[in-house]
């Protein structure tokens, strides 16, 4: 049974590992190959900061909320392990910060000890005047990726530098389920309206002195357009841009002196750090994810088609839960094809 | 009269806080810091400088925590400026954690603090050997640089500095109106305190950046404090030893204390390995003194003795001291800022 995943970012690579890891000894005769024309450092998923965070509502989107628990659970799970370092998944503190009371968000039990700010810490950022700490996790791409890549190269999973143009090229080559992690450009396999670019661009710094992430909320801009401050395990990201329907993946002169004078303005310490790095993406952006089985037909061939693409600007932060619902979706094509034994318990 | 020539002896973190206090509130002082160490080899760039207060049992509670809250707003107003980085202050979270509930739930610093709060059921998961804990928000005073930013902008303010052992302190007093002894452990020899005892402490420097939270035991034998460049294990608390020596042994247990608590420093590079003499004294000694021979007079402050807590009350102390300074001052024959001070 051939397999291939389209998209080597978080989620490609995170869906193929956990089928593998799931079915590899249910069907002896499973090869896994990923195909993608970007692999990790050039990634969408390598230029995210990593902070485990989901948006501030989840539109009703109780599957996603679901996904998001699981994935924290899954890798609180793995932050004693020796893995973690390597991952580059560690624990980190931080605000976000609100120019009047929001009502506390759907992941306040997810994250470990949610709580309002107090009037002292409300002093450290002028014009803000409500706002939440908490601790949640980072798992950095330019770590996690290659730790995928490694645990995927290990299990005779094989990776190819192609751009697939259709599932119909895949299908006809004899692959039996193909898992669309295309992200972005997933709109090129198969239209979709709905999915559209959110366009970032992040400033990385030096500033080891940065100990926490500072996340700023303005309802009227939306999501990711006010500034931000991530720190990582070497650099610190800054950002605050968010352009829907923007492909432009160029570095924007105005988006930077946006960045740096609202970072800057909300962290007077970061005026010092040295700049390193500019760098824009595009996030895949959908109203929902869009997880689900299809069954593609080109003539004679047919193959099962498994989307799991759309997930803006918190693909990090799902990637985990995504992965294991197309494993089940996944179960489920192989009990159609009478190919495993009832699917496994939900790990 | 002329300007008055005050000495500071020590520029550790309190000879330069004095210091620094002393020209603030007599500009027309003439201020020279001397010691035999400046940074980095002073017993404060040992210290992780992180300002969780350490009690004194001889110095009256509502005190040290003036001292405590002078020093935290003083740092906190520097690390919210462009010049944080280069002082080496930054804010941060973390973790104090205990095996058995303590006596006291509230330290007397927990509305200094930012956020103060018992830890919830799923932090304290992380800690299966911890029955207990508090989560907080405080400020780190990273050495070298912190002392080298304070050695700039006492040079700003025309102090001088001079690399110089002083073993008497009347070796001074015909060159300098006032002595401030500000000399930590050192006071033990230079002015014959025996209340004045070294407490042994042993830390790692380590290279771990993804370490962005604080841990400590409350016992004080385990802590992992993340600073700019460096994460500092720590530690030992051992009374009476002089030793400046980092002895194997001890490595290996704070290595192994601190891996307990935060399993991914097993991956921590570039293990470095110091040694400091915590000043130890039942309270800190903040007092003037006049001593005399044949007939002159020196006048002394001295502000040394704060053991663990140096960095948590620097600010306080020296503002205490330079008080003292002015007082000293004042008695000066030809001094006309009697009211002023």
């Amino acid at each position: 049974m051939r397999v291939a995943i389209i998209g080597a970012g978080v989620i490609g690579l995170s869906t193929a590992l956990c089928i593998h890891e799931q079915y590899h000894s249910l069907v002896p005769s499973l090869e896994m190959e990923v195909y993608a024309d970007r692999y990790t450092p050039h990634t969408t998923s390598d230029g995210a900061a990593g902070l485990w965070q989901p948006y501030l509502s989840d539109h009703s989107n109780l599957r996603e909320t679901v996904w998001n628990k699981e994935t924290f659970d899954y890798l609180l799970g793995h932050l004693g392990s020796p893995a973690a370092k390597e991952m580059g998944l560690f624990l980190i503190s931080g605000y976000n910060l609100f120019t009047q009371p929001v009502p506390d968000p759907s992941w306040k039990n997810i994250v470990l000890g949610f709580r309002n700010l107090t009037p002292k810490e409300l002093e450290l950022f002028p014009g803000y005047s409500y706002g939440w700490f908490n601790t949640a996790l980072m798992l950095e791409c330019r770590n996690y990726l290659p730790w995928l890549t490694n645990r995927l190269t290990q299990r005779g999973v094989k990776f190819f530098h192609k751009k697939v143009e259709s599932f119909q090229e895949v299908s006809g080559d004899g692959v039996d389920v193909v898992i669309n992690c295309s992200g972005v450009r997933a709109g090129e396999l198969q239209p979709d309206p709905e999915l559209q670019p959110g366009r970032g661009q992040i400033i990385k710094v030096l500033a080891p002195w940065v100990k926490h992430f500072i996340i700023t909320h303005d309802i009227e801009s939306g999501i990711y357009n006010s500034p931000y401050v991530i720190p990582g395990s070497e650099f610190t990201v800054l950002g605050g841009i968010y352009q829907h329907g923007n492909w432009n993946e160029e570095n924007s002169a105005q988006d930077h002196k946006t960045i740096w004078e609202n970072c800057c303005r909300l962290l007077p310490a970061l005026q010092k750090a040295k700049i390193v790095e500019e760098w824009s993406g595009l996030r895949p952006a959908r109203p929902c994810v869009r997880l689900e089985r299809e069954t593609v037909r080109h003539g004679h061939f047919q193959a099962e088609v498994i989307h799991n693409y759309g997930h803006g600007g918190f693909g990090i932060t799902i990637h985990w839960g995504c992965a294991m619902a197309a494993a089940r979706l996944f179960g489920s094509i192989l009990q159609e094809k009478q190919l495993a034994s009832p699917p496994q318990p939900r790990l | 009269m002329a300007a008055p020539k005050v000495a500071v002896v020590g520029a550790g973190v309190i000879g330069l806080s004095t210091a620094l206090c002393i020209t603030e509130t007599c500009p027309s002082c003439s201020v020279t810091v001397l010691s035999d160490q400046f940074s980095p080899n002073t017993t404060s760039d040992v210290a992780a400088g992180m300002l969780i207060p350490h009690t004194y049992p001889g110095t009256p509670i509502h005190v040290q925590k003036q001292w405590f809250k002078e020093t935290f707003t003083f740092l906190f107003a520097i690390s919210n400026s462009p010049e944080a980085s280069e002082a080496g202050i930054h804010l941060v979270s973390g973790w104090q954690v205990f095996k058995n509930t303590p006596k006291k739930e509230l330290p007397f610093w927990s509305d200094v603090v930012l956020g103060f709060r018992p830890m919830s059921e799923g932090e304290l998961q992380k800690f299966p050997e911890h029955r207990f804990g508090q989560a907080f928000t405080t400020l780190k005073c990273d050495c070298p640089p912190y002392l080298l930013w304070l050695e700039k902008r006492l040079k700003a303010a025309g102090v001088q500095m001079h690399t110089r052992k002083v073993t008497d302190l009347w070796d001074l007093h015909s060159e300098y109106n006032v002595v401030v002894n500000c000399a930590g452990i050192g006071a033990h020899q230079l002015v014959g305190d025996e209340k004045l005892f070294p407490v042994r402490g042993q830390v790692l420097k380590v290279h771990a950046p993804w370490v962005k939270n604080f841990i400590r035991d409350g016992d004080g034998l385990a802590y992992i404090y993340p600073g700019i460049h460096r994460v500092t294990l720590g530690g030992t608390r051992e009374k009476g030893s002089w030793s400046l020596s980092p002895d194997p042994g001890t490595t290996k247990d704070i290595f192994d204390r601190c891996c307990s608590l935060e399993p991914s420093l097993r991956g921590a590079q570039d293990i470095k390995v110091k040694v400091g003499l915590r000043p130890s004294r039942h309270c800190v000694r903040l007092q003037r003194e006049v001593l005399s021979r044949g007939g002159v007079k020196l006048l002394v402050v001295h502000n040394y003795g704060h053991g663990a807590g140096g960095f948590s009350v620097q600010r306080g102390t020296a503002k205490e001291a330079a008080r003292l300074v002015g007082e000293c001052i004042a008695t000066l024959p030809g001094s006309s800022s009697r009211a002023k001070l």
